[in-house]
């Protein structure tokens, strides 16, 4: 991929994601978001990674973002419930520790290899059959990487435990009657103040 | 001789866009928002790792050892996403705002 083409997507990018950061409606982020989740997608298909692209347009802009909205829409936010801005000096605070950390990685970045003659190698492309397709990907991610595709595994279902956990009314000891191990204990009641919203 | 060079294109995306999602975490109160924006420092991660792999596209292994690790974040980033997001929930059912400085959800526990 060359420079240009990769720093206009770029731009694109961060521009995305700094409207992400600063916009007070979380559609307005969530949809911006959007736009820099899919322009990485393009910088993917410019590494030559069609396959990572897929999942990144599959997994990033289709299930995580779907499930973003989807739970934007079910709070409904009134403005009150957001909170306040936080001041300007917070701001400011988040500028330059953001900046400090753009100044460490760049100056990584700037001197890895030692710091001495670094250059860009030459990437001798082979076939694109043989780097970042799905095929690539089956035969690595089934022999040598197997483990951590079984953890990975292993991850997502402690996350849906975890989830239905964390779903489970407030007070509700029981799912579909059955008393849940480990949760015996029953839970304050956490509405105790008025409802302010109807 | 400390010869400075310019990093290539594509880690200069990924610092940058990593660098915005730091100002979001560290500036918005919304969790909504916060959240959105480790998603935005994951992808700048996720870049990074893209870029080196292509870098290193011409030695066997390591260029996988990249791309796969790529493809783990991803699905990782699914679970901790929906777990966030049921966070945010229940945040939300027991505080009734999403502010994270809001001063009931410091009473959010197990």
């Amino acid at each position: 991929v060359t420079s240009f083409l990769t720093l206009l997507v770029g731009a694109l990018i961060v521009a995305a994601g700094l409207v992400t950061v600063t916009r007070r409606n979380p559609i307005h982020a969530a949809l911006s978001m959007l736009v820099a989740l899919g322009g990485i997608g393009l910088l993917f298909l410019g590494l030559r990674s069609p396959f990572l692209a897929a999942m990144q347009v599959l997994l990033y802009g289709g299930a995580i973002m779907v499930l973003f909205t989807f739970v934007i829409m079910l709070l409904t936010l009134h403005d009150d419930e957001m909170g306040p801005e936080p001041p300007a000096n917070v701001k400011m605070l988040g500028a330059a520790g953001s900046f400090g950390v753009l100044a460490i990685v760049w100056h990584a970045l700037s001197t890895r290899g030692g710091g001495t003659h670094f250059r860009m190698p030459h990437v001798p492309w082979g076939p694109a059959e043989a780097y970042g397709t799905a095929e690539h990907f089956a035969r690595f991610l089934y022999t040598d990487y197997v483990v951590a595709f079984e953890l990975v595994t292993v991850l997502v279902m402690a996350g849906v435990a975890g989830v239905i956990a964390l779903a489970r009314r407030p007070g509700s000891e029981t799912l579909e009657g059955t008393k849940l191990a480990g949760h015996a204990e029953p839970e304050p009641a956490p509405h105790a103040a008025p409802e302010v919203h109807p | 001789v400390n010869e400075i060079t310019t990093p290539d294109a594509v880690q200069m995306v990924a610092a940058a866009l990593f660098a915005v999602g730091i100002f979001g975490v560290l500036s918005r109160r919304n969790l909504l928002i916060v959240l959105m924006s480790v998603e935005l420092m994951l992808n700048g991660a996720n870049l990074s790792l893209v870029g080196f792999a292509r870098e290193r596209a011409h030695e066997v292994g390591a260029a996988d050892a990249g791309q796969v690790m790529v493809l783990m974040a991803m699905a990782v980033a699914a679970a901790e996403v929906a777990v966030g997001l049921s966070i945010v929930i229940a945040l939300f059912r027991h505080a009734r705002s999403v502010d994270v400085d809001s001063p009931r959800a410091a009473l959010l526990r197990g």
